[in-house]
């Protein structure tokens, strides 16, 4: 997947011109020192993971303001979905009507990006309506992960 | 043993003025001016419960207190803050470096002291950061991506490898690694000796030398540890001023002790008072020297 697809069911047509260093892409890269191998460079904008991109954080807080569909959610939400759940219909304060399908971001009430997800009920039902795809704690879960395979 | 355990730590600090604190230094943060301000993110930790005092000796340093964790709640993974006690956020203030700067982190991860120069510099200027320990290099990167940091260009390599780039750097912050010092680490006593110190404080000297030779003439180096043993500090230091082209420079900071210009009996050049040593529990064990190229 490229960042063009990646961007594409958030309804974003244009993608940042990127450079891959480690699997993960940067813009904004020091040009003299790219030789040099290093492991960062510049403003990271997304991992490649496996079939996947995932955003990095500065990179998602662009998404959700450009992207077409969003639901906010209230606190408790919030933290539900930054510790990895689904979310539930009636932890969503404020939408701009997305359709069963949509690919919808999710924000909190001070309209930061917490992540996203795929709509896959009515937001009026009591059941999971966005299944979640990423979510920004997702950062603290890669490193735990590392530090899991060190040991 | 008589090279190790509290008994030895105790009367070793007990010679150098100072003694073994059971309290613990209040935890505290940085708040990141990258991505947000003191005015919009204070009031928002204290909606959440969350108790922060500023810290009058740091920039953009607060004390806090809170009953749940602070890693992992949305401002932190947003990257508003940076935990982060507040003698460590003393060297990279001390370097002062500008947005014009050209910048090496000689040990990098887990990057608040970069993620805190990349602050400092306002996301100017250039930052040249290498870590050598693999464990430690998704910390680094983790912490890059999520301060916003994209001033910074990090290298998974030995900070001797650094001359490849071909720069002389205006300033070079070596906050090397350290024996550590007994609050930061569960039962630091029985797992420290002598000779580990010893191999510690040669490393650093190696380190050290590497700093100097990347360093522009008239350049600042700042060399910090979060270790109480002389070996690591105020000798090192002893050590460089005599085999390496650099003088020292007064640290300028209205905490933290004089350097030692006595060492068990040894008297040091009087210079390393500029230095400073910071005895806890006030802030963790630290120490902080600054040079200048010549």
């Amino acid at each position: 997947m490229n960042l063009i697809e990646f961007l594409k069911p958030f309804g974003i047509k244009q993608a940042p011109e990127a450079q891959i260093i480690n699997r993960s892409y940067y813009i904004a890269t020091n040009k003299s020192m790219l030789s040099k191998n290093p492991i960062y460079s510049g403003e990271c904008i997304a991992h490649i993971r496996g079939p996947v991109l995932i955003p990095s954080i500065t990179f998602l807080q662009q998404i959700g303001k450009a992207a077409r569909r969003h639901a906010i959610v209230n606190a408790k939400g919030e933290w539900l979905f930054i510790c990895g759940r689904d979310i539930f219909g009636k932890a969503i304060v404020e939408h701009n009507n997305p359709i069963v399908g949509d690919r919808v971001v999710i924000l909190n009430e001070h309209k930061e990006c917490l992540g996203y997800g795929d709509m896959v009920a009515a937001l009026d039902t009591k059941r999971v309506v966005i299944k979640r795809l990423f979510d920004i704690g997702d950062l603290l879960r890669r490193e735990r992960k590392t530090r899991k395979v060190r040991v | 043993m008589d090279n190790a355990g509290k008994e030895f730590f105790r009367k070793k600090y007990l010679e150098l003025g100072g003694q073994i604190s059971e309290t613990k230094p209040q935890p505290s943060l940085r708040v990141n001016t990258l991505l947000t301000s003191a005015k919009e993110l204070i009031p928002r930790l204290e909606k959440l419960g969350v108790k922060l005092e500023r810290i009058p000796f740091t920039k953009n340093g607060y004390y806090y207190q809170s009953k749940f964790s602070l890693g992992a709640i949305t401002e932190c993974l947003l990257g508003y803050y940076y935990l982060q006690e507040a003698a460590a956020q003393l060297p990279v203030e001390v370097l002062d470096p500008k947005p014009t700067d050209v910048v090496l982190d000689c040990c990098a991860a887990p990057g608040g002291k970069t993620t805190q120069l990349a602050q400092q510099m306002k996301n100017q200027g250039t930052i040249a950061a290498f870590e050598l320990k693999l464990h430690r290099i998704p910390s680094l990167l983790m912490n890059l991506e999520r301060c916003g940091v994209t001033n910074t260009t990090a290298f998974f390599e030995n900070v001797t490898e650094a001359k490849k780039l071909g720069i002389q750097f205006d300033k070079i912050l070596l906050d090397a690694p350290c024996a550590g010092n007994y609050l930061t680490e569960e039962g630091w006593f029985e797992k420290r000796t002598r000779e580990d110190i010893q191999k510690s404080s040669e490393i650093q000297r190696r380190l050290l030398t590497e700093a100097a030779s990347l360093l522009k003439i008239g350049g600042i180096l700042v060399y910090s540890t979060c270790s109480l043993e002389p070996e690591e500090d105020e000798l090192n230091i002893q050590w460089a001023i005599e085999n390496l082209p650099v003088k020292l420079e007064k640290v300028n900071l209205p905490i933290g002790e004089d350097g030692l210009t006595n060492v068990f009996g040894r008297k040091l050049n009087p210079d390393i008072a500029l230095c400073k040593r910071f005895w806890p529990p006030k802030t963790e064990g630290f120490f902080i020297a600054k040079m200048v190229k010549l």
